[in-house]
């Protein structure tokens, strides 16, 4: 494929903006100031994450699921997806985290993986159209040449670097409407 | 001027603790050589005591933290890749490497589904042949207990944790099996021998499988590794679990004959037989 094709392909994929107006959507369902209120409230705190989890999924057009644990995934795990049961595990540390967007950045990194199996399994279908098929072959490749315990190929991952992509452009989003939303008070405030 | 490590201890600790053979070993060790000084003593230290050391600490990773996921070859690698690329390595780190293996099952849903329309993964189907082996011969003549992937009240035990199954049969004596479950239009192209008998030859001498065709139709692939199964067991071959068409009971018997002249099953010393359904050996008696 040359230079131009791929720019054209890549082009017609679901870009940040995509996942920013999913974090939109997010912060429009649990803004940054019931998080905090929150603090030292434990199951308000998991009310809150089981509603940034039900967003993410709805704005993906997942099926929504309550398979979600919170639990203790040792020192260094954030997430991970249960082998066993399928259901999706989350580090509870990370809800006594000030900041949101700790347990909103893994929420949605889980839920893309989620994404992106039934987009494999043709349950989903890509939003990308054409382009969308190429990044379906492309994680196919990756999966099929992945082997388990490999550091680097697991880190750069066509599967596991649009993952990231897609967490961190939510994750915008949802400190962009958060900004948004304070600017809007501050002028309203300012204009009374 | 660069100097010469000797990866000659790591090298022999990766072969004979860290899941290596002495090939992978070597090229571990060469490249763990080219690291930076600290994550080279970290490698130095575990090499000669076996235990993984809290330092040194890179983006708040040390290789203790590291080693609760990965291999000890791979931390001294995600070391190295946390100091090339922290941003990256750092957060797909916090993630589950499981999560590809997670995505991979979409490939094999789509890869084994018959009927587009049908859902050979959905919670209703498993569920289904859950609730057939629950009310079959299978759990009383076993003893044993039966789980499901994603059905309430079929949690998983923890014996199993990590197996990719639909379901899981717990024969107790810590043999586990697990179940592949496949629909009743898949029948005829398994017992055509290909399926099972390709299976066989790419899992040889890793697993030993039983087949059992369920009531009702279903079947299923029950495997279990060989090493768990602990010496002195016997296995045997259940034609009670096989279902009431005579057709299919020929077939399954057949089948398994043939798996088991290729590859004998032999455990605890005794060479295991599959066994004829009982109205056929009636039949051939009289």
């Amino acid at each position: 494929m040359g230079g131009d094709e791929w720019t054209r392909g890549a082009a017609e994929l679901p870009g940040l903006e995509d996942f920013v107006l999913v974090g939109a959507r997010v912060a429009a369902e649990v803004p940054q100031t019931a998080w905090s209120q929150a603090r030292g409230d434990p199951e308000e705190r998991e009310r809150l994450a089981r509603m940034m989890h039900a967003a993410v999924r709805e704005a993906w057009g997942l099926p929504l699921s309550d398979a979600l644990e919170f639990q203790d995934l040792g020192p260094t795990l954030r997430g991970a997806f249960s082998l066993t049961d399928g259901s999706l595990r989350i580090a509870e540390w990370l809800l006594d985290r000030d900041d949101p967007s700790d347990v909103l950045q893994t929420l949605a990194h889980e839920n893309r993986h989620d994404m992106q199996r039934l987009m494999l399994a043709g349950r989903l279908s890509h939003p990308g159209g054409v382009a969308g098929q190429r990044e379906l072959d492309l994680w196919k490749r990756g999966l099929a040449e992945y082997r388990p315990g490999e550091v680097e190929g697991y880190v750069y991952n066509p599967v596991e670097t649009d993952a990231r992509a897609a967490a961190s452009g939510v994750v915008t989003g949802y400190w962009r409407a958060t900004a948004e939303c304070l600017a809007q008070a501050s002028e309203s405030d300012e204009e009374e | 001027m660069a100097v010469r490590r000797d990866v000659s201890d790591l090298v022999e600790r990766l072969a004979r603790t860290g899941g290596l053979d002495g090939l992978q070993a070597l090229n571990v060790g060469f490249q763990v050589a080219e690291a930076d000084e600290d994550i080279w003593r970290a490698a130095q230290q575990w090499a000669r005591t076996g235990r993984m050391p809290d330092a040194p600490r890179i983006e708040g990773w040390t290789p203790q933290a590291l080693a609760h996921t990965w291999k000890p070859a791979e931390v001294f690698s995600a070391l190295m890749l946390l100091r090339k690329d922290p941003v990256a390595a750092s957060d797909a780190l916090a993630h589950s490497p499981h999560d590809l293996e997670w995505v991979r099952r979409g490939l094999q849903q789509q890869e084994s589904a018959t009927d587009p329309q049908e859902d050979l993964d959905s919670a209703q189907s498993v569920a289904k042949l859950a609730a057939v082996l629950t009310e079959s011969p299978i759990e009383p003549y076993l003893g044993a207990k039966v789980y499901a992937r994603n059905v309430p009240g079929y949690e998983a035990p923890p014996s199993v944790a990590g197996r990719q199954s639909d379901l899981y049969v717990d024969l107790g004596r810590g043999i586990v099996a697990a179940f592949e479950v496949k629909q009743p239009e898949d029948l005829e192209g398994w017992f055509q021998g290909k399926r099972a008998a390709d299976f066989w030859q790419q899992r040889k001498g890793k697993r030993a499988h039983l087949y059992f065709v369920m009531p009702h139709g279903w079947t299923g692939r029950a495997a279990f590794p060989r090493e768990d199964i602990p010496e002195g067991t016997e296995v045997t071959f259940l034609p009670d679990t096989i279902g009431n068409d005579p057709v299919l009971q020929i077939h399954f018997v057949r089948e398994l004959s043939e798996i088991m002249k290729r590859d004998p099953f032999v455990i605890g010393g005794k060479r295991a037989r599959p066994t004829a359904p009982a109205w056929y050996r009636r039949r051939r008696r009289s």
